[in-house]
């Protein structure tokens, strides 16, 4: 699978503008995308998704398709967790008149992958927000896209699901996707590969020892601590 | 579900369909022997018995058309906005069609005429919807398209009111009343036949759709993060269920609450997927108008207007499904 | 929609109508107001000068084949219940003498009567309209109208018209196709059949002993020998449709277009119009002259050859 190259792409919407953006991401990068909020994170996920267009500039990769998925809560449908998994592999299916039983074993194998196969024919509305989010990743394998941008994955999630959300974006990567992710919970963004960090005075790419820096999180967020802001974990 | 069950499923419904077609055509005012029908079907019937099939006959197709098509689109547009009192007429279609037969029979048109104008009056209040909806940018358009049909609807509403004042009240009153209200005998067999060829196109483009469906019934960024071009697969679905309305009131008349009633029972019977539940709902809503066919003739020579039947059933028969439904979640 | 809810929606299109086309209120002829179309019919036809305007105005082909007088008279719109309510205020500007109510005499008809007696402060007259009853009518209403000798000589023919549509031979079972579908009729007893029931045709048609609504398939369980009309749309739409003119035993239904024009011979409205289809009634080859002779008393315009009765192949 290719990367991600942006060349001075400028998100925003309306009168709001993010600065210019110029950027690599290598197949297999998990991205952390960290920052205030109203910031202009989900603008900038969006339109890397393609779901808003660009202001100026533009991202150069090979065309394929970026899958976006918007924050806990906002998906929601009557139908089977098998069967929203399986709709990952519309893409694939133009013209035919319904999925194939190799989209169903798909949609099935990616779900066992995650650990929630036994949840396969339960309606997707009667999940916690944990499993739809498992559920939801789990349409991120079947889709295959090379790009998959993730709109705060782990927020309302309890820490057994956060963790399983966790490991589930970095097999993700471990495929050869670009992942980036939006988060608020910096121990999060301290293990990911690379740190994109959004503030008011501009933004900033680094290692997560860099962007993390107790003297970073002070421009960024405008509280001092040594810790995660969120849950006072330490970063390592 | 066992997924061979959950597939055979609508099969059983629409073969259920079938049958009740067939046992319903074996009766009416006229005594005919089931064997005189089947004779006069191969042509070699008496003058009575092809009498017989020949009224029965586009009877029972106007009916198992419109309950098909009604149904279909309602469960078409329920799925669409995830609102589960979308009904046919959401984009104003219903209203529209009535208009159109009410100005045709104004100025004395026959019976085919009238059946097109009801047609052509359906699909422009559609379209003036569905164009107005088009016209506010607004990002999903769902709720766009609901207000634009409330307004279409209105506007073809208060068409109606005007012609109904301007009508001579001897002739052309009843006559447009008693249109609006709604019958499965007044079509003959080419009018049936001509309103079974949208309905099935209609039908078949929603059925063609279904898996897409799901996804446009997720949300415009859903739909177009999973790679699906959602405004003009939207528009091809909302444009499939205004054809299969406008065909339906075109041929019988305006009979409500069969696209309400037939999508909710076929819910409880197939689940949500929309592959399964558009058929579900055709033979639901075809069955259904089966019944209120047999009712309408029931009581004495004069007709009970169907639509008026499938209010007097349907409106209970919601309730009483709503009220268990809401009860066991 | 409701009776009532019709009426309303009209009700309040001819209010708004004819606020709209300012106070000029029509100039009328007579002084002499009809509360319903059958009076306005029979006031035309004994002293029409002193009718003050049409409930429902004849349409453009009716009035053809009126003199012109009739086209000069307005609209009125109807006092008693049917047809398009009149708006008291434009009748009482009109400042009529009279006003005559023709048809039934059952106490709802008498209780408006009185209702609208003291509303619009002109005497009302109730004239029962039995068929039957139509000499003793044109009497009165020739009383009430001052009409003199004229009119004597119109309840006589009438009186023996009458006599000889009682003593017609039998005639074929038949059903009344009204309207241009022709799936309204008249059931056996109502006032739409009943010209045609005196004379001794069977009306295959009986559930209540009024107006109804059937289908296709019910005049074919019936069966009747010949089908009744007065509309020329519906006997064209059926004349080759194999549905309405076969009947049980595979033989054709015989097909009777009766004369529409200027109003209708046996319905539109009850009232002497259907004295026409009484003449013809009880003696169909020779009756022309009659029927030539009684149109000419009736309406005012005696055409050359009477539009009669067809029997359409």
């Amino acid at each position: 699978m290719s990367g991600l190259r942006l060349e001075g792409l400028v998100a925003g919407r309306g009168s709001f503008r993010l600065p210019p953006l110029d950027l690599t991401v290598a197949p297999g990068e998990v991205l952390a995308l960290i920052g205030p909020n109203g910031v202009g994170k989900t603008t900038l996920l969006q339109t890397l998704a393609g779901l808003l267009p660009p202001l100026a500039g533009a991202s150069v990769d090979t065309g394929a398709a970026a899958a976006y998925l918007p924050p806990p809560g906002a998906v929601s449908a009557g139908f089977s967790a098998l069967h929203l998994t399986a709709l990952g592999r519309a893409r694939l299916r133009r013209w035919s008149p319904g999925l194939t039983p190799k989209d169903v074993d798909a949609a099935r194998g990616a779900l066992d992958r995650l650990e929630v196969g036994d949840l396969a024919d339960r309606p997707f509305d009667r999940l916690s927000s944990g499993q739809q989010q498992l559920v939801l990743i789990a349409r991120l394998f079947v889709q295959d896209a090379p790009v998959c941008l993730l709109d705060e994955p782990l927020a309302l999630l309890d820490p057994a699901h956060a963790q399983a959300v966790e490991a589930a974006i970095r097999a993700l990567a471990g495929e050869g996707r670009v992942v980036i992710a939006s988060n608020h919970h910096l121990p999060f963004a301290a293990r990911a590969d690379r740190v994109l960090a959004l503030g008011p005075d501009g933004m900033t790419v680094g290692v997560p020892a860099e962007a993390l820096a107790p003297d970073r999180i002070r421009a960024l967020f405008g509280v001092e601590v040594s810790g995660c802001p969120c849950c006072g974990q330490a970063l390592s | 579900m066992n997924r061979l069950k959950a597939a055979l499923l609508p099969a059983g419904l629409i073969l259920l369909a079938l049958v009740g077609a067939l046992a319903v055509m074996a009766t009416g005012p006229l005594a005919v022997a089931p064997e005189a029908l089947l004779a006069a079907v191969i042509g070699t019937g008496s003058p009575e018995a092809e009498l017989a099939l020949a009224l029965r006959g586009p009877r029972l197709l106007a009916a198992l058309t419109c309950g098909a098509a009604l149904a279909g689109a309602g469960a078409g547009f329920q799925i669409l906005f995830r609102n589960p009192l979308a009904a046919p007429d959401l984009l104003g279609v219903s209203s529209g069609a009535g208009l159109g037969a009410a100005l045709a029979l104004l100025l004395g048109a026959g019976a085919a005429l009238v059946q097109g104008a009801a047609f052509a009056g359906g699909l422009a209040a559609g379209g003036l919807a569905l164009a107005c909806a088009a016209l506010t940018r607004s990002g999903d358009g769902r709720l766009a398209l609901i207000l634009c049909g409330v307004v279409a609807g209105a506007l073809a509403s208060a068409g109606l009111g005007l012609v109904v004042i301007v009508a001579e009240p001897y002739s052309q009153l009843p006559s447009i009343t008693y249109w609006l209200l709604g019958s499965f005998t007044r079509a003959t067999l080419p009018e049936a036949v001509g309103a079974v060829v949208p309905v099935a196109l209609g039908a078949g483009v929603l059925i063609w759709l279904g898996f897409r469906l799901d996804i446009l019934s997720l949300g415009d960024e859903q739909a177009r993060s999973l790679g699906l071009p959602a405004r003009p697969l939207r528009l091809l679905a909302l444009a499939a269920a205004a054809l299969m309305t406008s065909s339906a009131v075109a041929v019988a008349g305006v009979v409500g609450w069969i696209g309400l009633l037939a999508p909710h029972a076929a819910r409880l019977i197939v689940g949500e997927r929309a592959g399964r539940l558009i058929p579900a709902s055709m033979a639901l809503g075809a069955l259904f108008a089966l019944l209120i066919d047999r009712l309408a003739t029931a009581f004495g020579p004069a007709e009970v207007p169907v639509g008026l039947l499938s209010a007097a059933i349907g409106a209970p028969a919601f309730l009483i499904l709503f009220v268990t439904t809401s009860r066991r979640s | 929609m409701t009776t009532t809810r019709r009426a309303a929606l009209i009700g309040a299109g001819t209010a708004f109508t004819l606020a709209a086309c300012g106070p000029a209120s029509p100039r009328a002829a007579g002084d002499v107001i009809a509360a319903g179309q059958p009076a306005a019919l029979l006031i035309w036809a004994v002293a029409r000068d002193r009718l003050a305007g049409w409930p429902r105005k004849p349409t453009a082909q009716a009035l053809g084949v009126l003199p012109g007088r009739a086209a000069d008279l307005a609209e009125l719109g109807a006092l008693a219940s049917g047809g398009q309510p009149a708006n008291l205020e434009a009748v009482a500007a009109l400042k009529p003498r009279l006003v005559i109510d023709y048809g039934d005499t059952d106490p709802e008809n008498q209780a408006l009567g009185d209702r609208l007696k003291i509303r619009l402060g002109v005497d009302w007259r109730l004239i029962d309209g039995a068929l039957t009853k139509i000499p003793e009518a044109i009497r009165e209403a020739a009383v009430l109208l001052e009409a003199g000798q004229a009119a004597a000589g119109l309840a006589d023919e009438a009186a023996r018209i009458l006599d000889r549509w009682r003593g017609a031979p039998d005639g074929p079972s038949f059903y009344y196709a009204r309207g241009a579908d022709g799936l309204e009729t008249g059931f056996r007893g109502s006032l739409a059949t009943e010209v045609l029931e005196g004379a001794g045709w069977s009306n295959v048609a009986g559930v209540s002993h009024d107006i109804g609504r059937i289908t296709r398939e019910q005049v074919v369980a019936w069966d009747p020998e010949a089908l009744v009309t007065l509309s020329s749309v519906f006997a064209a739409a059926v004349r080759d449709d194999p549905v309405w003119r076969t009947r049980r035993d595979g033989r054709r239904r015989r097909l009777l277009l009766l004369p529409e024009q200027p109003f209708g011979w046996i319905d539109r409205p009850p009232s002497l119009n259907r004295l026409l289809a009484c003449a013809w009634l009880a003696d169909p080859a020779g009756s022309q002259a009659t029927i030539a002779d009684l149109s000419r008393r009736l309406y005012g315009l005696a055409p050359v050859e009477p539009v009669m009765p067809q029997w359409i192949p």
